[in-house]
């Protein structure tokens, strides 16, 4: 369970009774049961490490095309899907074959995406053309191609799919885009190297990483405009090693869990006070991360020490790492 | 916002490396391309507080005329600041020539260590690192590698003489025993044999680990490897070298920045000057944007003050040095093709910030601003 637009797709909103929710899923034609497996996007590999969070370690390795990173699961939880830069595609991978089934061709360098409301396109930032590009998923063409700052990379979408933000890690910004119309309607100025984003479940505030600035800013969705700066600072670090990367906020909307990059930790942050509870160290270049969706387990991916560390959220320690493929970029469970 | 960019036209620098036989050696392109990009990557950032950017190349054989140039740049087109592309003495003279001007100069391929020291300027800022920093990065990988026995072999010409002072600094900074100190020089006479002939100058009683080589024209260096008396690394003119920039840096974003400049530029490599030309323009635009004001002393006090911080794509925010206005950074340690290590190199910290282990530190500065 990553942020508001991957999970998959709730067919009722999380307030009703779990019996209820429970006998909606037997239908026909709506989503499937997880395989509970967790996928690893393995940069210099081009491989997927497939974990089973039951033995934690590495079950099988799916070979895809060059240097994949970001990952997302189809709208209907049969598929993953994850963007291979180095060959400009988004492969396809079937979850029940655990194989490569098809292959959706992007810009260049494709490094996140994100799905449309309808779940009939795809967004996909090309880091090397500076473009945020819309795919119709079945016809497998390019709908608009929205110019964005230099190097965009995170990808999200607002719950009511109007609105898309990327960030461009160059310009130091958060692109507002209308994805209809395909065009930019505001830029937000964050801080420095902006990388991606995480929604609160009230869809309220928009929260995004600056790696290189050591911060995370809030920014308020009513005004596309920012309202807080978290900054970063786990003991016995100095700030210029902090370097935050990905995010992912509880379902209660109550916990923020930041990767910190350099730094080997995982910050828990309070959401509403923005206070930074706890410290929890990892590996080496903290990057990706997400959580099990009874909320018990947080994985987190080390960059430069080539392992997932499985960290325990209650106990708020870091329990086990586990050896994966080089590079690994980010993770994604699937439960 | 208009930004000036100034170049000799006969830069010696840049003269194709001709070796015997008009065999072309290293040709340095002029960096003025690292700006352009700049431009471009600023463009969107600069958009955003309604400022449209601009570049004006100046290109004179003087040194003097330059001099007028800025002055007619500023009064006319009101633009305060310069790149500059200039050998030691012409920047020297620029500096002085512009002393009270609402200007800042940024020196983007020079790294002699005078002009961080005794030709340093208030209105003088430094992208381009150091030698000092160069030797230094050298230095640190020596040391965390224990070869820490330097045969240092420097050629004749100033720049050389410049180098090979630098690292004897850093040589003792890092606790290096240089073993022998021996000049080198470009000759076949017999009667020089001593000074031109590799297997003769690397044959010495005491054992070396390494050879470092002050060539900054490489034109000795790269017969060097593999000519030595012992089986020894080269480093320096040859070898491993310390390098500002990499075409093949595969980390922090790197390979995103080279390849839109090999894009824009038919396939030439991203070097060390277009760097820093680029990072010069950037830097420029990023202290108008969160400085918040168009004004020359806020944009300015903001470009030196503590809250800068620049992405240099080397995987830190970079800012300046308040006591020689020099560009902390990371500098990397490469093959032609290969970046090997960066520096500072792990296991070397730094009271206040490690970038400060590269290059003159404030303790040891010599460099004051009226």
């Amino acid at each position: 369970m990553e942020n508001m637009t991957t999970q998959r797709p709730k067919t009722c909103p999380p307030l009703l009774p779990t019996l209820f929710l429970g006998a909606v899923l037997f239908l026909p034609g709506t989503v499937q049961a997880g395989t509970g497996l967790a996928f690893v996007s393995n940069e210099k590999s081009d491989t997927l490490s497939v974990i089973d969070p039951k033995k934690q370690e590495v079950v099988r390795e799916i070979e895809t095309s060059g240097r994949p990173r970001a990952m997302r699961f189809s709208t209907a939880g049969d598929q993953l899907l994850v963007a291979c830069g180095d060959d400009d595609v988004i492969d396809v991978i079937d979850l029940k074959t655990l194989e490569v089934v098809d292959q959706i061709p992007t810009g260049p360098s494709p490094e996140a995406f994100a799905f449309s409301a309808d779940g009939k396109s795809i967004f996909v930032s090309n880091e090397e053309d500076s473009m945020l590009e819309v795919i119709d998923i079945e016809e497998k063409i390019v709908v608009h191609d929205i110019p964005t700052g230099a190097e965009p990379e995170g990808v999200i979408v607002s719950e009511d799919g109007k609105t898309v933000y990327v960030t461009s890690e160059v310009a130091d910004m958060v692109h507002v885009i209308d994805p209809v119309g395909g065009f930019v309607t505001k830029n937000i100025i964050v801080g420095t190297r902006p990388r991606r984003f995480a929604l609160t479940p009230d869809g309220k505030e928009l929260w995004v990483t600056a790696e290189l600035s050591g911060e995370v800013y809030v920014i308020d969705r009513a005004t596309n405009e920012t309202k807080e700066v978290i900054t970063f600072l786990p003991p016995g670090m100095r700030p210029e090693q902090v370097t935050p990367v990905d995010l992912s906020i509880s379902q209660d909307g109550k916990t923020a869990f930041v990767t910190l990059g350099r730094a080997n930790h995982v910050a828990f942050v309070d959401v509403a006070s923005r206070k930074i509870e706890d410290y929890v160290l990892v590996g080496r270049r903290a990057w990706g991360l997400d959580v099990t969706s009874d909320e018990t387990t947080l994985y987190v991916t080390n960059g430069l020490s080539d392992d997932v560390t499985v960290v325990d959220i209650k106990g708020r320690k870091p329990l086990k790492s586990i050896p994966v493929g080089r590079v690994p970029y980010t993770i994604l469970i699937d439960d | 916002m208009t930004l000036g960019y100034l170049e000799l036209a006969d830069d010696t620098r840049y003269e194709a490396r001709r070796a015997y036989a008009r065999i072309g050696l290293k040709t340095r392109a002029r960096p003025f391309a690292g700006a352009e990009l700049g431009i471009v990557d600023a463009a969107m950032i600069a958009g955003a507080v309604d400022t449209e950017l601009g570049l004006k190349r100046i290109t004179s054989k003087e040194a003097s005329d330059l001099i007028g140039a800025i002055k007619q740049a500023l009064t006319e087109n009101d633009i305060h600041y310069f790149l500059v592309d200039l050998p030691t003495e012409a920047v020297s003279q620029v500096v002085a020539g512009t002393q009270g001007l609402d200007v800042l100069l940024f020196n983007i391929s020079e790294g002699a260590n005078t002009l961080r020291e005794a030709q340093c300027a208030a209105h003088l800022i430094h992208i381009y690192p150091s030698l000092r920093m160069q030797t230094d990065a050298l230095a640190q990988y020596l040391r965390i590698r224990a070869w820490d026995k330097v045969l240092l072999l420097a050629g004749p010409s100033k720049a050389d003489t410049a180098y090979a002072e630098g690292f004897r600094a850093s040589a003792k900074r890092y606790a290096l025993k240089i073993v022998e100190d021996r000049p080198f020089v470009m000759s076949n006479d017999p009667r020089e044999r001593g000074k031109n002939n590799v297997a003769l100058l690397t044959g010495t009683n005491s054992d070396y680990d390494v050879i470092v080589l002050a060539d900054q024209d490489g034109e000795f260096s790269r017969y060097v490897p593999f000519a030595t008396n012992r089986p020894r690394p080269v480093m320096g003119g040859a070898g491993l070298d310390a390098a500002t920039w990499h075409w093949t840096f595969e980390r922090f974003g790197a390979p995103q920045l080279n390849s839109r400049f090999l894009r824009a530029n038919d396939g030439r490599h991203m070097a060390g000057p277009d760097w820093a030309a680029w990072v010069a323009v950037k830097s420029i635009v990023q202290a108008r944007v969160r400085g918040g004001s168009a004004e020359f002393k806020d944009l300015s006090a903001y470009l030196r003050g503590k809250s800068m911080r620049i992405d240099g794509f080397k995987g830190v925010a970079l800012n300046l040095r308040p006591w020689n206005n020099q560009l902390r950074q990371p500098i990397l340690l490469a093959t032609h093709n290969a970046v090997i290590s960066t520096a500072p190199v792990e296991g070397f910290l730094h009271q206040v910030n490690d970038l400060d282990t590269l290059g003159v530190d404030q303790k040891e500065n010599t460099c004051t601003f009226p």
